[in-house]
């Protein structure tokens, strides 16, 4: 079926509007008969996902090293007395006593090594715990060791921090906190409250905008039942299908998006068909003309985004799944539910007086400048070499995750805890000190006690194997050990300053000298996302390649091939290029909201050309076609644009750190996205234009 | 004025010398540990544990009670190492006849914890035998240049 097909649906029409009681039935049972056998369980945390595909993590595992969440707990007081030294300190033991934490470093975990002496003949080497100075000694103690401890408190003693390592984050309502207090938590469980609320204001903002734009309330009742039936649907056969039945709760946008977008070509044909023709034509006009661009988008987004469900990361399973399944099934949907449903509908304001956009756009586009295309276009291109030289060149550059005062946990095995083995760790840490210089801290491990037991043990001088044994056996005496190793393994904590972790798990991944496994879910992750940034950034691009593809071989034009390609690559690019300057870190947000985009971009690119190329089929001027165009696709895309736009931007708002970062990527990318559709699309459409060549190839009828 | 410039003199000498640091004879490991075995015989064992411990306490010193206290009190200690205790008086803390009392007891190792962990003390003049142990001791810890107490060698 070609762009210039009219497809009769006057029998498929008039079956739907027989049995659509039916049929309008089946869909509710058949959703509510999923649901229930199929229940999905969501989740707000993206951890679990990418800890599934890390292999740091298996490596961990195979090591039998247990790995724990690492939070950290900011405190902050007005004046550091006595009192508040004695609520701090019992802060940091109520945090020890919490069900489920393993260790907290604070400044009250923190030993400090001297030599006590009471006589010339009587001294030995004793181990201070800073909870049991008193506030000056403990301020004149940190002060002298020039701020070593800068991690856990800051110059002024107004600010402590509380590094914390447990099964789980901690529940810290329950306890008595001096000061102010910030504690980042995410546990991954969803507040429903919260989302309940969210999509109440979504759904009011949909009926506010489709009241104004259609002055019906058809728009919304059916717009709304079309995104419900098709997100239940997609997500019950996902679950269906993979058995994975953890969703993250974003991937609820993405099916939302593309069921809204494709919804509102299909509504928009039929409300806009009521000015000229009845309710019953205006259902044949809506599935004749839409039906055959709404099937390529969806063999589109099959074909594009397929090859990556049979890749093995559940992550890009899911988004591409999420992105195929709810376009299959929103297209369904609009092929039999939605004609069914409006069959019983008339609209009395058919007429919209907005097209008078699309007129002022033609007009503008129809003396494009070509020396600006291409010249952006050269930019785009220049910007995407870039980008690929970034992520696949021999340092990946490209992501980023910048942290202030965090810590990484490590655990080093060991056969024996002897010389060697306690230099290999001061080599490592020499190394690690002399590369990232300021951007750490310190360094806390086996070895940085160990010589500070040394420097302090007058019985000893260099660090030898008799130096080593008295450390140890000081270690044990002062309860240290366990802090410091278990029978298998030393643990080495990096104290981060300022600096991007990525190049931190990049250095570490690759350090030859020690064997070294991560520990804490955040580097894990961390270094997960590091590991999985070129595959998803290939999968990105082969999408985009088939998706170029397909497009031409649609259109049979070679040229339409650089035009599907081009189109869905420049919101990425640009919205690479924003996120790379300001060193965003890549997240599954983006990703996410880089596939929204994806969808968006592509529905887009086939219902503009379809029409575009369609009316100058059937002999309309350019500016006619491109008229019509923006008519009946550009308009749907606008409105569908603008109310992502606004729902995504109202997530920024929401305070849930996840749901904040894919509100404001989704919302930059659509607008982005839509950007590209309303002035690089049209303006590359008329530039492939073949009909316009062939109109000058053949002879005027009055020359 | 004589008295006063003697006076200066002193205080700063003393001042000088408290702080040079003394330099302290450092035995070869192997030949510390071939002294303290020619000794092991009159050590107080102290844990069961399998790394062996040679360690040089006066009875009086606060620190080696606080070492005993700390050792004494904690099982992982005592099932980990085996200490192999020395009573080597400090001069100052005037400890022989601790010291003494505490070779004389008929359990020796209780007498120790008692005078140094619940510091109740006892007393005794000795005799042939405690001086002969004592000396024993006090040639190897100077050979040895043990100059503090708790002087703890770790055997390998």
């Amino acid at each position: 079926m070609r762009y210039y097909h009219t497809p009769d649906v006057n029998r498929y029409v008039d079956t739907i509007i027989k049995y659509r009681l039916h049929i309008i039935s089946f869909y509710l049972f058949f959703v509510f008969i999923l649901s229930a056998v199929y229940t999905p369980k969501f989740v707000s945390s993206d951890a679990l996902f990418w800890l599934k595909n890390s292999k740091q993590l298996e490596q961990t595992q195979a090591k039998q090293f247990a790995t724990h969440h690492l939070s950290k707990l900011v405190v902050q007081v007005d004046d550091f007395d006595e009192t508040t030294r004695q609520s701090l300190q019992s802060l940091h033991e109520s945090l020890v006593n919490l069900e489920g934490v393993e260790k907290v470093y604070s400044l009250f975990s923190n030993d400090f090594i001297e030599t006590e002496k009471s006589a010339d003949d009587s001294e030995m080497l004793t181990v201070i715990n800073a909870g049991d100075l008193n506030t000056f000694a403990l301020r004149k103690l940190v002060k002298e060791l020039h701020n070593n401890y800068g991690n856990v408190a800051d110059d002024d003693f107004t600010t402590f921090y509380y590094f914390i390592s447990g099964e789980k984050f901690v529940d810290i309502d329950q306890l008595q906190i001096p000061g102010t207090y910030s504690y980042e938590a995410n546990d991954g469980e969803i507040d429903w409250y919260f989302l309940i609320t969210y999509i109440l204001t979504g759904l009011l903002i949909m009926l506010v905008i489709f009241r104004l734009l259609f002055r019906s309330h058809i728009a919304f009742f059916s717009a709304s039942l079309v995104i419900l039936l098709s997100t239940v649907l997609t997500f019950t056969l996902i679950v269906m299908m993979t058995g994975i039945e953890t969703i993250h709760i974003s991937m609820l946008f993405i099916t939302i998006s593309i069921a809204l977008v494709d919804f509102l070509f299909f509504y928009y044909r039929w409300h806009v068909s009521q000015y000229k023709v009845d309710k019953h034509h205006a259902l044949i006009k809506m599935l004749s003309r839409s039906m055959q661009p709404a099937m390529w988008t969806s063999i589109l987004t099959v074909l594009g985004l397929g090859s990556l469900v049979f890749i093995d990361s559940d992550i890009i399973r899911l988004l591409s799944l999420s992105m195929i399944v709810s376009s299959v099934v929103g297209y369904l949907l609009n092929l039999t539910f939605l004609p069914a449903l409006l069959s019983h509908f008339r609209v009395v304001h058919a007429h919209v007086p907005y097209v008078k956009l699309g007129y002022m756009l033609t007009l503008r586009e129809m003396n494009y400048n070509k020396k600006f295309l291409f010249g952006f276009l050269g930019v785009t291109a220049i910007l995407m070499a870039i980008g690929g030289n970034s992520i696949y060149g021999e340092n990946n550059s490209f992501f980023k995750l910048n942290v202030k005062n965090e810590q990484i946990e490590l655990k080093i095995p060991y056969k024996q805890i002897d010389l060697p083995f306690v230099h290999s760790i001061e080599k490592f840490t020499q190394a690690l000190e002399e590369r990232f210089e300021d951007e750490i801290d310190d360094v806390v491990s086996l070895s940085t006690i160990v010589n500070s037991l040394n420097e302090s043990n007058s019985q000893t001088d260099e660090l030898d194997e008799d130096a080593l044994a008295q450390a140890l056996f000081y270690m044990d005496l002062y309860g240290l050990s366990d802090k410091y190793f278990d029978d298998s393994a030393i643990n080495l904590v990096i104290n981060l300053s300022d600096i991007n972790k990525v190049e931190l798990i990049e250095w570490l991944l690759h350090y030859k000298g020690i064997e070294l496994y991560f520990i804490d879910h955040a580097t894990l992750i961390g270094s997960a996302k590091y590991n999985q940034t070129v595959l998803l950034t290939s999968s990105l691009f082969s999408a985009l390649m088939i998706i170029g593809l397909i497009t031409g071989w649609i259109f049979r034009s070679k040229a339409m091939i650089f035009v599907g390609f081009t189109i869905n690559s420049i919101p990425l690019v640009w919205f690479g290029m924003i996120v790379n300057l300001l060193a965003i870190p890549l997240s599954l947000e983006m990703i996410i909201a880089m596939t929204i985009s994806l969808g968006l971009a592509s529905d887009a690119t086939i219902h503009f050309a379809f029409k575009y190329f369609r009316f100058r089929y059937f002999g309309r001027t350019r500016k006619h076609a491109l008229e019509k165009m923006y008519f009946y696709s550009g308009i749907p895309v606008i409105i569908g644009s603008i109310i992502l736009i606004i729902v995504f931007s109202m997530l920024y708002f929401t305070q849930v750190h996840s749901l904040e970062l894919i509100g404001l990527y989704s919302a930059s990318l659509i607008l982005l996205s839509l950007l590209t559709d309303l002035f690089i699309l049209p303006v590359m459409l008329l530039l492939t234009d073949r009909f316009q060549k062939k109109l000058e190839k053949s002879p005027s009828p009055n020359s | 004025m004589i008295k006063a410039i003697i006076s200066t003199l002193c205080l700063l000498s003393t001042v000088l010398f408290a702080n040079a640091q003394k330099e302290h004879k450092n035995l070869p490991y192997d030949v510390s540990v071939s002294l303290l075995k020619s000794i092991h015989d009159d050590a107080i064992i102290l844990g069961s544990g399998k790394k062996l411990l040679y360690v040089f306490l006066d009875p009086l010193c606060p620190h080696s009670r606080k070492f005993i206290k700390m050792v004494s009190k904690n099982p992982k200690m005592l099932s980990k190492y085996q200490y192999c205790l020395f009573l080597y008086s400090i001069p100052r803390m005037k400890s022989s006849d601790v010291v003494s009392a505490v070779y004389m007891s008929s359990d020796i190792k209780k007498t120790l914890l008692q005078i140094m962990v619940e510091e109740k003390l006892s007393h005794h003049k000795g005799n042939e035998m405690t001086k002969a142990k004592v000396h024993r001791i006090d040639a190897v810890a100077k050979e040895m240049d043990v100059y503090k107490r708790p002087y703890i060698v770790i055997v390998k």
